[in-house]
């Protein structure tokens, strides 16, 4: 019998040490399939693949239908690789970082800057705020490229046209500041 | 502050400062000193992050569950979702979210992408599964000849693993997962996945160049794994004992050091290591190095060359600070230190007990880098002068003095 066999799953289900054992051992490979597909041969692939192997572990006795066996796991999986963009790309900041200051959103306090940004926001092309929004999302410049369609250089490209933006909108809003301060 | 070991960095550019998310850590120090030296770049760079914040906070509060997400890319396929998931996505009105973010729209897309690789692999590995089920004894005879799965086309150089060590390891994994919440089997789990690696045990002090072409320097009794050719080169493990790493600079691929209980996180810099089940010790000697504990990743601290930081089991690392003879390298023979020049020529001046005085010029230049037991007072304090600029005089071979440069 298959160890996705909807009898063999709810041998696992029910405490079958050997059954269950099967099923995780025949799902490993399959999951060291996909993240290598998706990631790369990467360092983080074997801890990615453990911690989709505890929710599957954890979460096999609530599953309904054993029948649904490889929706349940795709989306162990799935939200494990989600886990992933969004940790990864936070602690890549605490790791990074430390000596900044952690910029929050401008508050009312910084009624200046707030017009400034809100004016470099204003200048971003879609395509740009688009950009962004997926690397706040936790996306490689690589993927950002690939599910655009585009090159990772073109993204890149649009993401430092974004800043000179911003710089030039400060320019302007400081050149501004110093005509009035003079006049 | 000078660094008189390692003072290679790319000058700033705004380039950098709008890529700063993917610099590695010697060229965001680089960039830090740039900031500090430039106020109207500072603001800039300031503003820069304020509004990636913006983006951020705006996506957060459209999509506060990134979940829901995941869901809705799987909403178009029947019977993948369950009733409650779909009465949690219909609750949640996820295309206000949709309409005011495209990315979240292009988010979706690459869900549905991720979805078809798993569906890829989950096909390939049910029959691979299924045939060796059929035919077990076969497979066993001619593992070369079983099907292939879409990951043995990454891990094709690796040797095929006889079943009853993947059943082993499985055995070991199932009984790691009912346990994994607490630190020791966490530590356990580690020791046991190392599949993939082979063990160095140094039955003496010794060197071994690591697949990437990085130096670890051994101490006797110390176990470090490195990765087979099949796995990524950027990585290694320390099981036990103290080390000295010398790691090739990649921009592109910060090399990861595992221990029992942290993570070490590197570019091309030198560093120490004590490494015990329980205990990870770190001092840097050049470049920059982040530690974490393996259950706290957002817990990292960075460290600045000259100091030392410590993760006790699961807990935090404990604050750094500066290293003049850490027990970590004091096996080594190098002698970290940083700090004012005249704190550190006092420190050289200890260390091979000579009188060292220092021009009040030099005095509160910070420098940092380490200098050899092995070598003497005048070549310690010439590598010190050199960071400085300054010249070493001397009337006899106990008192030295530096002097400001001409």
């Amino acid at each position: 019998m298959h160890a996705f066999d909807p009898a063999s799953v709810s041998l696992a289900q029910s405490g079958d040490e050997q059954a269950r054992t099967r099923l995780l051992t025949t799902i490993e490979p399959i999951l060291r399939s996909f993240f290598l597909s998706r990631l790369g041969r990467v360092a983080i692939v074997d801890d990615l693949i453990q911690n989709t192997l505890i929710r599957i572990h954890r979460g096999l006795e609530a599953l309904e239908n054993p029948a649904r066996l490889k929706a349940f796991a795709m989306k162990a999986a799935l939200f494990e690789l989600q886990d992933h963009y969004r940790g990864r790309y936070s602690a890549r900041e605490a790791l990074f970082d430390p000596d900044l200051p952690t910029p929050g959103s401008v508050g009312p306090d910084d009624a200046g800057l707030r017009i400034d940004l809100d004016r470099a926001l204003d200048t971003l092309t879609d395509h740009a705020r688009q950009i962004l929004e997926l690397r706040e999302l936790g996306y490689p410049y690589a993927d950002i490229a690939d599910t655009l369609g585009t090159t990772e250089a073109a993204v890149k490209m649009q993401v430092k046209r974004a800043f000179a933006r911003l710089r030039a909108v400060l320019s302007t809003a400081t050149a501004i500041l110093l005509a009035l301060t003079l006049s | 502050m000078r660094d008189f070991t390692d003072r290679t960095g790319p000058p700033p550019q705004d380039d950098a400062l709008a890529l700063y998310d993917t610099l590695p850590p010697d060229d965001r120090a680089v960039l830090l000193d740039a900031l500090r030296a430039d106020p109207e770049l500072a603001t800039a760079f300031q503003s820069w992050r304020s509004l990636r914040a913006d983006v951020r906070r705006t996506l957060s509060e459209s999509l506060p569950d990134r979940t829901l997400l995941v869901l809705h890319a799987l909403a178009d396929q029947e019977d993948v979702l369950r009733a409650d998931e779909h009465r949690q996505l219909e609750a949640a009105d996820l295309q206000t979210a949709l309409d005011r973010h495209p990315a979240l729209v292009a988010a979706v897309r690459r869900i549905r992408a991720d979805r078809d690789a798993f569906e890829a692999a989950w096909a390939e590995g049910a029959v691979a599964d299924t045939a060796a089920a059929e035919a077990p004894a076969l497979a066993r005879r001619q593992p070369e000849e079983r099907p292939r799965r879409a990951g043995d086309r990454e891990m094709a150089v690796r040797p095929p693993v006889p079943a009853s060590r993947r059943a082993s390891r499985w055995i070991w994994r199932t009984a790691a997962v009912a346990v994994l919440v607490t630190f020791a089997a966490l530590s356990t789990w580690l020791i046991q996945r190392d599949a993939g690696f082979d063990q160095i045990v140094a039955e003496a002090d010794r060197s071994v160049v690591m697949p990437d072409g990085s130096v670890a320097n051994l101490a006797a009794g110390a176990v470090l794994m490195v990765p087979t050719a099949d796995r990524d080169s950027r990585q290694a493990r320390l099981k036990t004992g103290s080390a000295l790493f010398q790691i090739v600079p990649d921009a592109d691929a910060p090399f990861r050091l595992q221990t029992a209980n942290a993570d070490i996180t590197v570019l091309g810099t030198t560093f120490g290591v004590e490494a015990s089940e329980v205990q990870t010790e770190v001092a840097l000697v050049a470049g920059s190095v982040s530690l974490a504990p393996r259950r706290q990743p957002d817990a990292a601290v960075r460290l600045q060359p000259g100091q030392s930081s410590r993760v006790l089991a699961a807990d935090a690392p404990s604050a750094p600070e500066p290293t003049t003879r850490a027990n970590v390298l004091a096996w080594t023979g190098a002698v970290p230190t940083s700090g004012p020049a005249g704190a550190v020529a006092e420190r050289i001046g200890t260390q091979f007990g000579v009188s060292v005085a220092v021009d009040d010029a030099l005095m509160d230049e910070l420098v940092a880098g380490r200098f050899d037991q092995e070598t003497t007072a005048y070549e310690a304090l010439n590598v010190l002068a050199l960071a400085l600029g300054a010249n070493v005089e001397t009337s006899d071979s106990t008192a030295y003095r530096l002097t400001m440069g001409r």
